[in-house]
């Protein structure tokens, strides 16, 4: 009986590319994606490079030719096409957001106001993870169904060797055998330690020592870096090219926890790193920091396999798990059981939607923010076979520890099927906030005082949103809502702290019981 | 890749209980406000030379982010 082909397909836009590298350059692309192709057949893997703006192979799949990058309707619908048509288990968008554009989604924690949140959209690569025409609400990709991630270049930039080494070292990637123990590199700002402890001690069958910033940091040496898990739970900015520890709250001396430009020589080849940094993984030209380009591209150039991180400002508490915490383990945790990233990356965004009874604003950023750069078919860990018993006398002799990755059996279009089923259930089912507050607010300062326990300033702001299913929920849903006489509501405000301390993200959510309160801490 | 836009520049803390919190200098456009910093400056809190400008209304030249906007020249100050 043939076999079904396990298909990925590698998305560019061929006259974007040839504009911004000459063609020249365009060929170099094209013959690195080539060595990709090559690599990933013997992997079981049958990798198409599929140009946005070819009308022929537009034709392959009967959608239209995307006429210009940026164009993110056009570019949605050739992906939905390509899903249709060819049912990819991997889609790579290759090339950053001046070959093909990332989704600028409606932020609903944006009031205008840079003292709330500062980001006015989320750049997000999450649309072209789901079914469903293009919108710019992040509630309507509540149900992700596809494997996606993103192999880039350097936005704003010509430097031609940075996109084509990523491409080749997603050609030469290996897998690693897992440990038991398996030792991942942590490192946090010290104000969130015991959030990062948390996060770590979640993780299956680890070892982490936690690195504390202050007052570890930037002069990592190659033996702190040795893990293949690089776990970071920081500060970043954007157009920055290091991540920051914090000594104390009220400190913003911020100490550079790991610096772009301290990474080259220490990352082990295939590292993949999940980064809870704000702007962790965005977008930005290396112009914009004299020259040196962000973290995550530089992670990715040293030949880390991927990257997984926030495009805007991220959110999490000091001394407990929300929110960014929560995705970046559930992300690592796949990897570690031997996931690819990509599907690390889906199964991670479908468990953190299935974690929460409905989805507030500020899960709703979490959900977009968070992209991967890298092959989303990597496969960092491969489980050995139990070793049989040695013989007396005999030497064991140590294995490999970098190995080449398994060919992909076509059992992997299985699991798609389930997991495109799981994401299509979550679509309909989840209750998610809309994008903005109801005119009046559902919950007065008073009575938000009353749940902190604390006086709070009168002029405190409260905005409440009313979470919706977009079909009709599932009736145990439905019952809850009819008993409560409401659908579950966030409310979300700014508050502000005694003292010289920082006002706090504070989301209460209400789902028909006694209302959550969520304090996202300052960090 | 750069841009211009005009504003008036204030001292503010911002994204408050975020990863990011933090004082800082804004830039308030017909548009909508930015974080404002200039490259090679301080990524966190305020940086005292474009805190120099703060009550002004400005011609600013650099990077639009999705927070921030960054400078690649000091901003020039609209009189009259």
């Amino acid at each position: 009986m043939p076999s079904v082909p396990v298909i990925k397909v590698l998305v560019t836009h061929q006259e974007a590319a040839r504009a911004k590298y000459g063609r020249a350059g365009w060929t170099k692309i094209r013959h690195a994606a080539t060595a990709l192709i090559k690599a990933d057949r013997t992997r079981g893997i049958t990798t198409r490079l599929f140009a946005l703006d070819s009308t022929s192979d537009a034709k392959k799949v009967h959608g239209q030719a995307v006429i210009a990058p940026t164009d993110v309707a056009a570019i949605k619908a050739a992906i939905d096409q390509i899903s249709t048509f060819w049912q990819p288990a991997y889609i790579v968008l290759l090339g950053g957001p001046d070959l093909v554009a990332t989704v600028n989604l409606t932020n609903p924690l944006w009031t205008g106001n840079p003292a709330d949140d500062p980001d006015q959209f989320i750049p997000s690569d999450l649309p072209y993870a789901c079914d469903g025409p293009l919108t710019l609400s992040p509630a309507d990709y509540r149900g992700p169904t596809r494997v996606v991630g993103r192999i880039p270049d350097l936005v704003g930039d010509t430097d031609l060797a940075a996109f084509v080494d990523n491409l080749s070292f997603a050609a030469q990637g290996k897998s690693l055998l897992r440990t038991s123990p398996e030792p991942v590199f942590t490192v946090s700002a010290k104000v969130w330690q015991r959030s990062t402890q948390l996060s770590v001690a979640g993780l299956p069958d680890t070892s982490c020592d936690v690195h504390m910033s202050p007052p570890d940091g930037p002069m990592w040496t190659a033996g702190d870096m040795a893990p293949a898990i690089h776990f970071v739970n920081c500060h970043g900015a954007e157009f920055d090219p290091n991540w920051y520890g914090q000594q104390s709250p009220n400190n913003w001396n911020l100490p550079i926890a790991i610096a772009a430009s301290g990474l080259p020589g220490l990352v082990p080849r295939g590292a993949v790193v999940a980064s809870e940094c704000c702007y962790g993984t965005s977008h930005w030209p290396p112009s914009a920091a004299q020259g040196q380009a962000s973290v995550a591209t530089t992670y990715l150039r040293e030949g880390a396999a991927g990257v997984f991180g926030a495009s805007t400002v991220a959110y999490g508490p000091a001394a407990s798990n929300a929110y960014a915490d929560v995705i970046c383990r559930m992300f690592v945790a796949e990897v570690l059981n031997g996931a690819s990233l990509g599907r690390a990356v889906l199964v991670a965004r479908q468990q953190f939607v299935q974690a929460q009874s409905f989805l507030d604003p500020t899960d709703l950023k979490t959900l977009a923010q968070f992209n991967l750069l890298g092959d989303p078919a990597a496969v960092a860990f491969v489980t050995p076979l139990p070793a049989a018993p040695a013989l007396p006398g005999s030497r064991r002799v140590a294995a490999p520890k970098s190995i080449p990755t398994p060919a992909t059996s076509p059992v992997v279009l299985m699991r798609r099927g389930q997991l495109a089923s799981i994401g299509a259930a979550l679509a309909r089912s989840t209750f998610a906030c809309a994008d903005l507050p109801r005119r009046r607010a559902g919950l007065t300062v008073t009575a938000l005082a009353g749940l902190l326990g604390r006086a709070l300033p009168g002029r405190t702001t409260i905005r409440t949103f009313d979470a919706e299913t977009p079909s009709k929920p599932p009736p145990e849903a439905q019952a809850i809502v009819d008993t409560a006489g409401t659908s579950p509501r966030a409310h979300v405000a700014y508050v502000a702290r005694a003292g010289t301390r920082p006002p706090s993200l504070v989301v209460v959510r209400e789902a028909g019981a006694e209302p959550e309160v969520r304090v996202v801490e300052r960090k | 890749m750069t841009q211009h836009v005009r504003g008036v520049v204030s001292l503010q803390r911002v994204a408050r209980g975020s990863k990011s919190e933090q004082p800082a200098v804004v830039l308030q456009t017909s548009e909508r406000s930015w974080v404002l910093r200039r490259v090679g400056g301080p990524p966190f809190g305020v940086d005292d030379e474009l805190a120099l400008w703060a009550g002004k209304t400005v011609d600013v030249t650099g990077y639009a982010g999705s927070g921030v906007f960054l400078l690649t020249e000091l901003p020039t100050e609209v009189t009259g």
